[in-house]
């Protein structure tokens, strides 16, 4: 039956992005659906990624952080997701963040995303990689100019088409929905681990992380990590046509 | 109780094609098949508005052992196909012709039913309608367009299958070709939808249909 109760949202970059805010079961219109859809962001990675798949749909700009994130940027993602490894990587994101003056959001071991914690100009989400005590991953955001309210995600992670984390995202929505205080909140989904058994071509890749995201946002997901431009580009759209933008 | 229990899908294959394009094309969706379980049957499409055609079509279909669904606007040419066919119960579906026609049809011929209207209370009448004149195994597909559409009445209609019994039906989607089409069925099986029949789909693209269905389908 049809549910209705205002969810929280978190807001991103200089106050120009938000995700969450959901009031119902996603995108359902019968049922009084905010036309948002989620955010995308796209991953990129401190140093150069073993795949050639993902060196060749970059167009080689993989070798530089920077020339990745802001051709994430040139081809409208809303946000990129850095993977840092060592403390040091602090400077990679700050040199992100001022570049493209999207949402940066950081993932990686806890020593090196703590130390991008005083990263001027951007909001961070920082990503804990260790599990939480409710079994929970947590994602927390601040930084500089983050506006009043919560800001707290829910980071929710798993390899499509294996419906594990999609049911929990799901759940996590439901439960918002039915007035569980900690459930509401955004929901972070990464889909990215449908890479790990590689891809033959774009093609393949595009399609399946984007049937990915698409299943995420079914799921309630209000951002969204990718790896390909394609799956983005789909994301994207599905999402448009699913808020009814 | 139906024969639509397991979530499936089918690709279609147009009876205007040449005798040789039409074996190629069937061959092909049996080859998909044969490694795609959730790739139940064939949709058999009544392009050539002829009875004839739609038999031959239909005939060559029904040599891959997959399910058979008869496509036209002509509850006519539905009638000819399936009496000639030697699979017992191919699935009668008719988008744009007169429902009730079909539904006497398939009552006759004791097969499963695919009712089409664009609105929700339609289909809730005409599903009332089939079953009070005998229909067995009814299927509803509300005409959907668009992914959108496809979410809003798919969800629309499994809460009114809460509450109604006749519209307790396991609902198809009809889409075209290629990722869209991908995506629509999808949307359909994250939502609870039974039949996605689609125009056509790579290999690639079937083995995701595929693999949503064996994780997603409730």
């Amino acid at each position: 039956m049809s549910r209705r109760r205002q969810l929280a949202e978190v807001v991103l970059g200089r106050g120009d992005y938000a995700a969450g805010g959901a009031c119902t079961e996603p995108f359902l219109e019968q049922d009084g659906a905010r036309r948002r859809r989620p955010m995308v962001l796209g991953e990129v990675l401190c140093h150069e990624p073993e795949d050639p798949l993902v060196r060749s749909m970059f167009s080689g700009r993989t070798s530089n952080p920077g020339d990745w994130a802001m051709m994430w940027r040139e081809i409208g993602a809303d946000g990129v997701c850095v993977r840092v490894r060592d403390p040091d990587d602090s400077m990679v994101v700050a040199a992100v963040a001022i570049r493209t003056g999207l949402p940066v959001a950081v993932s990686g071991p806890r020593e090196a995303v703590d130390a991008c914690a005083d990263i001027d100009g951007t909001v961070l989400i920082l990503m804990d990689a260790s599990p939480g005590d409710d079994g929970h991953v947590r994602a927390m955001t601040f930084g500089s100019g983050i506006a009043e309210g919560p800001n707290r995600m829910h980071l929710v992670t798993g390899r499509f088409p294996e419906p594990d984390a999609f049911s929990e995202a799901a759940s996590i929505r439901n439960r918002a929905l039915d007035g569980d205080a900690y459930c509401d909140a955004p929901i972070a989904f990464d889909v990215t681990p449908v890479w790990d058994d590689g891809f033959t071509d774009e093609r393949s890749a595009s399609m399946i992380e984007g049937e990915a995201a698409l299943a995420a946002m079914l799921s309630g997901a209000d951002l969204m990590i990718v790896r390909g431009p394609g799956a983005a580009d789909m994301a994207r759209v599905y999402g448009e046509e699913l808020a009814d933008l | 109780m139906t024969s639509f229990e397991r979530a499936s899908f089918a690709l279609s294959v147009s009876d205007a094609m040449d005798e040789d394009s039409m074996a190629e094309r069937v061959a092909r969706i049996a080859t998909i098949a044969s490694v795609t379980p959730s790739l139940g049957l064939i949709c058999v499409r009544d392009d050539a508005m002829d009875a004839g055609m739609l038999t031959a079509a239909a005939l060559a279909a029904s040599g891959t052992g997959l399910g058979i669904v008869l496509e036209s606007d002509d509850v006519g040419n539905l009638a000819a196909a399936a009496s000639a066919i030697p699979c017992s119960e191919p699935v009668l579906c008719s988008q744009n012709g007169d429902q009730m026609a079909l539904a006497v049809m398939a009552s006759t011929l004791g097969a499963p039913v695919i009712l089409s209207c664009e609105s929700l209370n339609g289909l809730m009448e005409l599903s009332s309608a089939a079953e009070a004149g005998g229909c067995r195994d009814i299927m509803l597909n509300p005409m959907v367009r668009n992914m959108k559409q496809c979410l809003e009445s798919t969800v629309a209609m499994r809460r009114l299958a809460a509450r109604i019994p006749s519209a307790d039906r396991p609902l198809v989607v009809r889409a075209w070709s290629g990722e869209y089409a991908l995506a629509m069925a999808s949307v359909s099986v994250m939502r609870g939808g039974r039949l996605a029949v689609l125009d056509d789909l790579d290999p690639q693209g079937c083995e995701v249909l595929d693999s949503l269905i064996s994780n997603f389908s409730a």
